[in-house]
């Protein structure tokens, strides 16, 4: 009966395991972005169209898991105080899915040229990009458990965003100066590089969102 | 009847008004900001709690606090003296503090009241009431400060997720909910117990009268009423769930302690609260408990000297109102309102007097203040008037300047080509007349005519039209400088005033003998007796003190 829902905690624990589905899906997309990355640039192109595929379908399921959050938010009141925060942070990891989404699409439609010496320095830049992500989830975690610890976190993404802003820095200035290469070639991985760049930025944008949130629950 | 029927309804107007501004709204507000209000369980079950609570204590339960007098049956005037008294210590009162006490003001006017129909208080009893005043707030207090401690999330203890947790205390905040409701009401439904609205004779019908215009009321204040709650509720309550459960659930021990008489044995008795009073000292509680600022303390102390000037107000105004409307302790619940039409006329007199007063000089002020509004954007635009002519002017300025530049440059092309036309004719002249000298023979007319030539040359080598006509273009270019020059040093001479103006464009000592004709040491006297007359010192630049000119 809905007039003695309230007692029930049913609902309070669906929420909660669909927060974690849905960072647990943002954990396996992070694998899946970086496994395409490889894929691509060593020319494994049946790996790769497996990913994007896999990609997409995690991207759905992120969705669909975000608009039940929203609605069990929203329509049930639960967390009334924190709704608007959490779905903030939510729609900051949808943000995250269509970067890594798109990126994956453009490699395929686009299918720009990398040269071999530039290989595992684009390697390098997206492992760093999705560590950053990566460090991000278990302070999503622990802001919904023991916000303490959330700063914990929050550093090592900054940490990791720097180091990818140095890397991707350092590849645009290997394309632009010391490879001989066609304007529009260095035009097209400069693009690349900031692409995946973008992812984390993504993450920093989550973590400051997180450093708020955290304040936010102590009052 | 009609009267009568009147009466009842402006008297339930006039309690339900200060109730539905300042106690109800402290009162939701908590319950709106916990999230609770939007469960349906507490939409439905929260409001039936609440009137029937207040009915059980108006008509169900006597209240055994005797500091409020027995108000005979159709005793509708002494009624209306409290009442109206209550609104205006609250009226009064609200200019402090919008967190305002209405039942105290009730009870001081209750007091006023019992001064003038028994001569005499019972002084235990107010002492007893006072006191309760004052522990009341402090126990709300304490009890927040308690609960929030309960509540707060302790370090090394199991995490719990945030949503299991603030799922509990949202559990918390419906039951304290639910408390706060029935304890308020039943806290508060006390004074209606002093309404004996049944007892007119009329029964039900006389309830209808009293309740119908407070209803009608609430709905035509609803959207007010919202607003001042959602302010209470996000602007005074934007915090989490746990200090919001420890405010509701101690407001609601609160009301539930405050409601019995067992108080009494500890000296101690059971009186009606104010909500806002009870919620700014929860909120100072929390604050307490958590070290972090949750309420102003400037709020809280105008809050406090507010719940203070309320009893007082009440008192004193019942009383005065009272004496106006004559009241004897004869007449007390003996004389019927009929008696007492024409002192009631009087003082419905004076209130409409004063309400026009206030509503006159209110509009006044507001007329005052439109005025001032008026003549500030008056102001406004007279000064942008001025900056827009005095660019007018510039403007203006500028395109005469421009001009005199353009007639100056056309009449030095003029003088140039009448110049060059001028030298040629002269040159030819020269030309002429030394193949005449030379053509002479004898050696004396030979001399005469080179000395007449050379004569000639000096003449010439003197410039004296050119320089003419270089000063009165200058005198032209620099009409502004020369002006203040005159008008600053009227003592200077013709030559000083050239010799002022030739330093002002720049002309170094050797050039101004050029063009004066002069030698450059009488230039360095000339400048010397300038900066004299001028009054410089030796350490002031005379250039730069001329430019400034």
């Amino acid at each position: 009966m809905k007039l003695f829902e309230i007692f029930s905690t049913k609902k309070a624990f669906r929420f909660v395991e669909s927060v974690d589905k849905l960072l647990n899906n943002v954990d396996t997309a992070l694998i899946i972005f970086k496994d395409g990355v490889r894929c691509y640039l060593y020319n494994d192109m049946e790996g790769f169209a497996e990913n994007l595929s896999t990609m997409a379908k995690l991207e759905g399921e992120a969705g669909a898991l975000r608009r039940e959050i929203e609605n069990s938010l929203y329509s049930r009141g639960t967390l009334i105080r924190y709704r608007g925060d959490i779905m903030r942070l939510l729609e900051r990891f949808d943000h995250i899915f269509t970067i890594m989404s798109n990126d994956l699409i453009q490699f395929e439609i686009e299918a720009p040229n990398v040269p071999q010496e530039l290989k595992k320095e684009f390697m390098k830049l997206a492992d760093l990009a999705t560590t950053a992500v990566e460090t991000s989830i278990p302070g999503t975690k622990a802001y919904f458990t023991d916000p303490d610890k959330v700063s914990e976190t929050t550093h090592r993404v900054y940490f990791y965003e720097k180091e990818a802003v140095k890397l991707a820095q350092s590849i645009k200035r290997t394309v632009f100066h010391d490879m001989q290469l066609k304007l529009s070639e260095k035009f097209h991985l400069r693009y690349f590089a900031l692409h995946i760049e973008d992812l984390s930025t993504a993450a920093v944008k989550v973590a400051e969102q997180l450093s708020v949130m955290a304040i936010k629950r102590g009052l | 009847m009609v009267l009568r029927i009147l009466i009842l309804s402006l008297v339930s107007l006039l309690a339900a008004w200060p109730v539905l501004r300042s106690e109800l709204p402290a009162i939701i507000g908590p319950v709106w900001a916990s999230g609770a209000g939007e469960r349906w369980s507490v939409k439905i079950l929260l409001p039936i709690l609440f009137l029937g609570a207040l009915v059980c204590a108006a008509w169900g339960v006597p209240v055994e606090s005797s500091v409020l007098p027995d108000f005979p049956s159709a005793d509708l005037p002494s009624l209306f003296a409290i009442v109206l008294s209550t609104l205006a210590a609250v009226a009064i009162s609200a200019l402090i503090s919008s967190y305002t006490a209405v039942p105290f003001a009730f009870l001081g006017a209750v007091a006023g009241f019992r001064l003038v129909t028994e001569g005499a208080l019972d002084w235990t009893l107010a002492i007893r009431t006072v006191a309760a005043w004052f522990v009341a707030p402090l126990l709300c207090g304490l009890l927040a400060a308690g609960i929030a401690a309960l509540v707060a999330p302790r370090p090394g203890k199991r995490t719990v997720h945030l949503a299991v947790s603030d799922h509990r205390l949202l559990l918390g905040c419906v039951l304290a909910a639910f408390l706060l409701a029935g304890a308020s009401a039943w806290n508060l439904g006390s004074i209606l117990a002093y309404f004996p609205v049944a007892s007119f004779g009329h029964g039900p019908i006389s309830a209808a009268v009293a309740a119908v215009p407070a209803l009608l009321l609430f709905l035509a204040v609803h959207p007010a009423f919202s607003v001042k709650t959602w302010h209470v509720a996000d602007q005074d309550l934007d915090f989490t769930s746990g200090p919001l459960f420890a405010v509701l659930s101690a407001m609601g021990l609160t009301y539930l302690l405050f409601s019995f008489p067992f108080l009494s044995r500890v000296g101690l008795t059971a009186t009606p609260l104010p909500a806002p009073v009870l919620l700014l000292s929860a909120l100072a509680g929390v604050s307490l408990a958590r070290r972090k600022a949750f309420v102003e303390g400037e709020k809280m102390l105008k809050s406090a000297l507010s719940a203070v000037v309320c009893p007082i107000l009440g008192i004193l105004i019942c009383y005065s109102v009272s004496m106006i409307l004559n009241v004897s302790p004869e007449d007390a619940g003996q004389t019927g309102w009929n008696a007492r039409l024409t002192p009631t006329l009087i003082v419905l007199g004076i209130i409409a007097i004063a309400a026009v007063l206030a509503l006159y000089f209110r509009a006044q002020r507001r007329r005052e203040l439109q005025k001032e509004i008026l003549l500030s954007r008056d102001q406004q635009i007279y000064n942008a008037q001025k900056t827009l002519s005095a660019l007018e002017v510039r403007a203006e300025m500028n395109e005469k300047d421009l001009l005199n530049k353009l007639e100056i440059k056309r009449k030095e092309l003029v003088d140039f080509a009448v110049g060059i036309s001028e030298q040629k004719e002269y040159m030819e002249s020269v030309y002429d007349r030394l193949s005449h000298v030379r053509s002479l023979t004898d050696s004396a007319e030979k001399d005469a005519a080179t000395d007449e030539l050379l004569s000639s040359l000096r003449e010439r080598m003197y410039f004296s039209r050119e320089m003419n006509d270089f000063y009165a273009q200058s005198e032209i270019l620099h009409k502004d400088f020369n002006m203040r020059l005159k008008e600053s040093f009227p003592n200077l001479t013709e030559s000083e005033r050239k010799l002022a103006n030739l330093l002002r464009q720049g002309f170094s000592s050797k050039y101004i003998a050029t063009l004066m004709n002069i030698t450059p040491k009488s230039v360095e006297i000339s400048r010397y007796r300038l900066r004299t007359k001028l009054g410089l010192r030796r350490s002031d630049n005379l250039v730069q003190f001329i430019k400034s000119i």
